[in-house]
């Protein structure tokens, strides 16, 4: 990636002063856009994934509890 | 059994993205857009994914309907509430994507006014359910209002399409520049890999959504005796 | 033809009952008036931008106002089991839903034919322009909306927080609905008659009430059965 960030980079060299901070300017903010966008994809990915994951850990605990209570009911009578 | 092949196909499903993130940081660049135009790679596949389950919830609750059998309602449930997630990614990459490109956070944009509406009207579907009970009741009425949401998933695309060509707003819709060729297999992959992890996800989703069910008849049988 | 007569029995008591309590309409109109009343003082704007916004907020009024008729339709027949009576009537699903939107639609047709006059009035505004195509607007918004609003009234008399249930599932759904009668309805407030690109929205309309009223038709003894 490093490559095709300095590409446009060298092509700078010959612009004007303010030219050059401009399009840096933007090609940070671009970048800086993509890395969010990503992060924000898995994140969002990887939440739901977690909250499927707290859910399955809920059901266990509450299918344990139900099957202790119909087995001692069940040994009671 | 079943257990193995959903390992399989999250590993899979991981390789292709873990490898594509590789391959997306050495493909050149587009030449209009610059780097963001990367994020293309979770954009769309992840909207093409939640138009699929939204195609996929519209038959299980036909099926529910006509079968009256809870799989197809666990089912329904399932991939409408993954589809949400996956609808999420789809408006936030492309809002971060908006907001690079135009400078705005939001624009009316047919496509991502769309899946708006698509995820308010599946948002509504989940809300549904949790205001119903009644296990029937809640799968009947939720099948019912899935129908009526798939139906007019289409006719919100192409209105809210013709509201921005025909009114032109001071606003922009060619978010596409040219699309490199090369990219067209690396979409593909990630196309394929997002399919995979949205179907393991579901899988585990069903399968709680049937022991839930399973939770609530012990519940019942319990406090009957 | 049987079947239009046991619709038409439907739409005859409930517009009955509705005629001799008032209670629906009269709080839909008031509903109506009070919303232009609190809209206008949002905006104080010029004639001109008045008649561009205009499709929007009426229908936005329409909308609101009819949701309270709406809501009541099916929640008049909870007390005293009148709902049991009706379910029990040896009369297809399908047919109580056609009486039932009939008598809605025209109880909030009657609520826009107030709304009107009262919006020219408060915003100074000439809407009749283009009167007999704003009839066929209003006619074919307020079908979708009361096709699609019977069936999910019907769907939500049960269920609790229905006053807000049945808005937030059938507002999503009318969206193409609305884009079609706003637009459409700014346009013939300004006086420019439909024709060339506005036509496709006049086929919007046409379309989304076919197809709705199809699926409700079909749905209902589904909802109806629970």
């Amino acid at each position: 990636m490093t490559v095709h960030f300095l590409m446009p980079l060298a092509a700078l060299l010959q612009a004007p002063d303010d030219a050059i901070r401009d399009e840096i300017g933007r090609l940070q903010r671009n970048f800086q856009g993509l890395i969010w966008g990503f992060v924000a994809a898995w994140v969002i990915l990887m939440a739901y994934t977690l909250m499927i994951v707290f859910r399955e850990r809920k059901i266990r605990r509450e299918m344990e509890r139900l099957k202790n209570m119909v087995e001692d009911s069940g040994k009671k009578s | 059994m079943r257990q193995k092949v959903m390992i399989g196909m999250l590993a899979l499903a991981a390789i292709l993205l873990v490898r594509n993130l590789y391959v997306i940081s050495v493909l050149p660049d587009e030449v209009n857009q610059g780097q963001i135009f990367r994020i293309i790679f979770f954009h769309v596949p992840a909207a093409v994914a939640a138009m699929t389950g939204s195609a996929v919830a519209l038959i299980a609750s036909v099926l529910f309907l006509v079968k009256k059998d809870f799989f197809y309602d666990s089912l329904a449930v399932a991939v409408t509430e993954v589809g949400l997630a996956f609808l999420a990614v789809n408006l936030v990459t492309g809002s971060i994507w908006a907001r690079v490109i135009w400078g705005v956070w939001w624009a009316w944009d047919p496509r991502l006014t769309s899946a708006l509406v698509c995820w308010v009207l599946y948002a509504g579907y989940l809300i549904l359910r949790q205001a119903l009970e009644e296990p029937t009741q809640r799968a009947t009425f939720a099948a019912v209002y899935s129908i009526f949401a798939f139906t007019d998933v289409p006719i919100v695309y192409f209105s809210i399409r013709w509201w921005r060509t025909l009114h032109p707003q001071p606003v922009f819709f060619n978010k596409n520049g040219s699309f490199p060729a090369d990219w067209s297999a690396a979409l593909r992959l990630n196309l394929i890999a997002l399919f995979l992890f949205y179907a393991v996800l579901t899988m585990i989703r069903l399968r709680q959504e049937q022991a839930q069910r399973e939770i609530d008849y012990l519940r019942r049988t319990v406090h009957a005796m | 033809m049987r079947f239009l007569r046991q619709a038409m029995v439907i739409t005859a008591k409930d517009l009955r009952a509705e005629m001799r309590t008032k209670e629906a309409i009269n709080a839909s109109i008031a509903f109506a008036i009070v919303i232009l009343l609190i809209l206008s003082f949002a905006f104080d704007p010029s004639e001109e931008t008045t008649r561009e916004i205009s499709g929007g907020l009426l229908w936005i009024v329409f909308t609101f106002a009819g949701t309270l008729v709406l809501n009541r339709s099916f929640a008049r027949e909870l007390p005293n089991d009148c709902l049991d009576g009706l379910l029990a009537a040896p009369v297809p699903g399908s047919a109580i839903f056609l009486g039932k939107a009939l008598s809605n639609f025209l109880l909030i047709l009657a609520v826009e034919a107030v709304a009107l006059p009262v919006f020219g009035i408060f915003y100074n505004v000439r809407w009749t322009r283009q009167f007999w195509p704003l009839m066929l607007v209003q006619a074919l918004g307020t079908w979708g909306l009361t096709a699609i609003g019977t069936v999910f009234s019907a769907l939500t008399v049960n269920i609790r927080l229905r006053e807000v249930m049945l808005p937030l599932l059938v507002y999503p759904l009318m969206i193409p609905m609305l884009l079609g009668a706003m637009l459409l309805t700014a346009q013939l407030v300004m006086g420019q008659p439909i024709a060339g690109d506005s036509v496709v929205w006049l086929r919007l309309l046409f379309g989304f009430d076919i197809i709705f009223t199809a699926l409700a038709l079909v749905l209902m003894e589904t909802v109806l059965r629970g």
